[in-house]
């Protein structure tokens, strides 16, 4: 079942655009913003997402005073900067920190998809790389929860490195006989991708998740005909490039008996 | 038929009189031509310093480009001594768009790797017209790892629009075999050596470009997608401010020295590499000659380390210091 993420809101009611069902507001966030009859699973903001995966009262943030400037002058990115942070009230894309999650000590790190389409610039790439080198310091496991619209096209090249560096960093923390669990979620694209995300020594999906290398726009100038599942969770499973599929509903507790299996 | 840009078109035509005005001074030996021809010649490197000293990003872009433009095949033949091509994933296929094997340069044995266009229709269509494919980043990475074995330097040569986006790419995992490469760079204790000879385009680019030393041609660019993409991205149209997203994204060879994302640049012939092939492949050898002579002397420990720290340095951003 391909169900569509996107949801409308009228009032207290949402509506399912996947399968068209009406659900009280309340209901939908006490589901976690999964659909309660076709199951899609909704973005979550990187603050509602952490409230969902980390023990209460156990989370420090870091690196909160990481911000994005526009390094090359490139058109009308402040004002796109500027626009986010307003409406995800983070002031960057990425949201990091430390954290217990069934009582073991994690590293997080969180995309927003509402930043710039979740895009990666400079600053997630070097909140990113500050937590892997925590983690590996600390000999930490690292959990990144990964939603992206690939890298930053108005950083440029700048953000292009930002692949490396944090590859580089995922290698160091692995070398170092540390775990690294990366879950992807809907979208996550580009250079995140082929990146951190596919570093992880166990990826996993959120069901129904557009996860891929090339872009739809990209895949789209091709005319192949593609897979009803092409770029989702299910197509990557099936194709051996992902772990697990894991339910919003279940992630915590599978979580936690990932960390128990290494501690 | 010769393919130019347009702003070659002035220089062509310069070409064209210089060639007539030969071959006139050929066929009437008895009149002596040499001043007008020399005064010919001068104009027209007058002409092509001026055009090329006013060239914008969005130039450069279609000059790295260029139909022309000298491909790794060039390179491979002007650089190397007896090279051995390895063919292969050992997994799936054998991506022809990124090559690789065994050779010698100067006295050194070294791996190299090399993204290619083609030259023709039928070598482009072979070549997927340079989009690299995950066999061919598998490839680089089994050679990577034999480099490795053998304790040799790696020479890479970069130019690919970027990595291919078709089904089968994502069905044979292209996230994770570039991912691998990352991963496989950031820990290789020997040392890579990179030259961005056309296009350096994006994760495509980078899978094989990690390295310790990044040279560019002079009017080479390494993006973070092409200026196409970009255009489609910010914009949302079909690329048509891909002139608009080249001067805004700075994806040329002066942009990214000033950003320490590269080491060099190497200087090419007048209008370009294409305009004197064999004076381009010089230049790229006496700077391979000269990193790699540094590199090879960084003991391994250390040369992983400043890699790790190359990269580590790259990005700008701000930071508030609040007065705790």
């Amino acid at each position: 079942m391909a169900a569509e993420r996107a949801i409308a809101q009228i009032d207290q009611t949402i509506i399912c655009r996947g399968c068209q069902a009406e659900i009280p507001l309340e209901t939908f966030i006490q589901a976690l913003k999964v659909c309660s009859t076709c199951d899609a699973h909704a973005a979550l903001g990187a603050r509602e997402r952490l409230d969902l995966l980390v023990d209460r009262e156990t989370f420090v943030e870091n690196d909160t005073d990481l911000y994005s400037i526009n390094p090359l002058n490139f058109p009308n990115y402040e004002s796109k900067l500027e626009r986010d942070t307003k409406k995800t009230k983070l002031p960057y894309e990425l949201l990091t920190g430390e954290g217990e999650i069934g009582g073991h000590q994690v590293n997080l790190a969180i995309g927003d998809v509402g930043f710039i389409g979740g895009t990666m610039g400079s600053v997630a790439g070097e909140k990113l790389t500050r937590t892997i080198e925590r983690a590996t310091q600390n000999r930490l496991p690292l959990i990144t929860v990964s939603v992206s619209g690939g890298m930053r096209m108005q950083e440029g090249t700048l953000a292009l490195m930002q692949m490396q560096k944090t590859a580089a960093a995922c290698v160091r923390h692995s070398e170092a006989g540390l775990f690294y669990i990366s879950i992807v979620t809907d979208p996550t694209y580009g250079g995140a991708t082929a990146s951190f995300v596919s570093l992880g020594h166990v990826v996993i999906a959120e069901p129904y998740a557009r996860i891929g290398f090339a872009g739809p726009r990209a895949v789209a100038g091709i005319h192949e005909q593609l897979p009803d599942n092409f770029q989702k969770s299910e197509f990557l499973l099936e194709h051996g490039m992902i772990d697990c599929i894991v339910h919003r509903h279940q992630m915590q507790s599978f979580l936690v008996s990932l960390l128990d299996w290494v501690n | 038929m010769q393919s130019k840009l347009n702003f070659e078109k002035p220089l062509i035509e310069l070409d064209t009189q210089l060639q007539q005005l030969k071959a006139f001074a050929g066929a009437n030996p008895e009149i002596d031509i040499s001043k007008g021809l020399t005064a010919l010649e001068e104009n027209a490197k007058a002409q092509t310093r001026k055009i090329f000293k006013k060239l914008t990003r969005w130039d450069k872009v279609q000059l790295s480009r260029h139909e022309q433009r000298p491909q790794s095949f060039a390179y491979i033949d002007a650089l190397f001594d007896d090279p051995v091509e390895l063919h292969g994933d050992k997994c799936y296929g054998d991506d022809r768009a990124l090559v690789g094997g065994l050779a010698w340069f100067e006295e050194q044995p070294i791996v190299y790797l090399a993204q290619q266009k083609g030259r023709d229709l039928k070598e482009r269509q072979e070549m997927s017209f340079g989009y690299t494919r995950p066999e061919g980043y598998r490839k680089a990475k089994r050679l990577m790892k034999l480099a490795e074995k053998f304790d040799r330097p790696i020479i890479s040569l970069v130019d690919t629009p970027g990595a291919h986006f078709d089904r089968g790419s994502e069905e044979r995992g292209q996230s994770v075999a570039i991912a691998e490469n990352l991963a496989e760079m950031a820990r290789l204790p020997v040392p890579i050596l990179v030259v961005v000879i056309g296009e350096g385009g994006s994760g495509g680019a980078l899978a094989i470009a990690a390295g310790d030393r990044v040279l560019m041609m002079e009017y080479a660019i390494y993006c973070v997608a092409p200026p196409e993409a970009c255009s489609g991205i910010v914009w949302k149209d079909n690329g048509e401010h891909a002139p608009e997203a080249a001067e805004g994204y700075k994806p040329i060879a002066e942009d990214l020295i000033q950003l320490s994302i590269i080491d060099g640049i190497i200087r090419e012939p007048l209008g370009g590499a294409h305009r004197n092939p064999v004076q381009a492949t010089r230049n790229v050898k006496k700077a391979i000659k000269k990193h790699l002579a540094d590199l090879i002397t960084i003991d391994r420990d250390t040369l992983v380390q400043q890699r790790y720290d190359r990269y580590r340095r790259l990005g700008v951003y701000g930071e508030r210091m609040d007065a705790v």
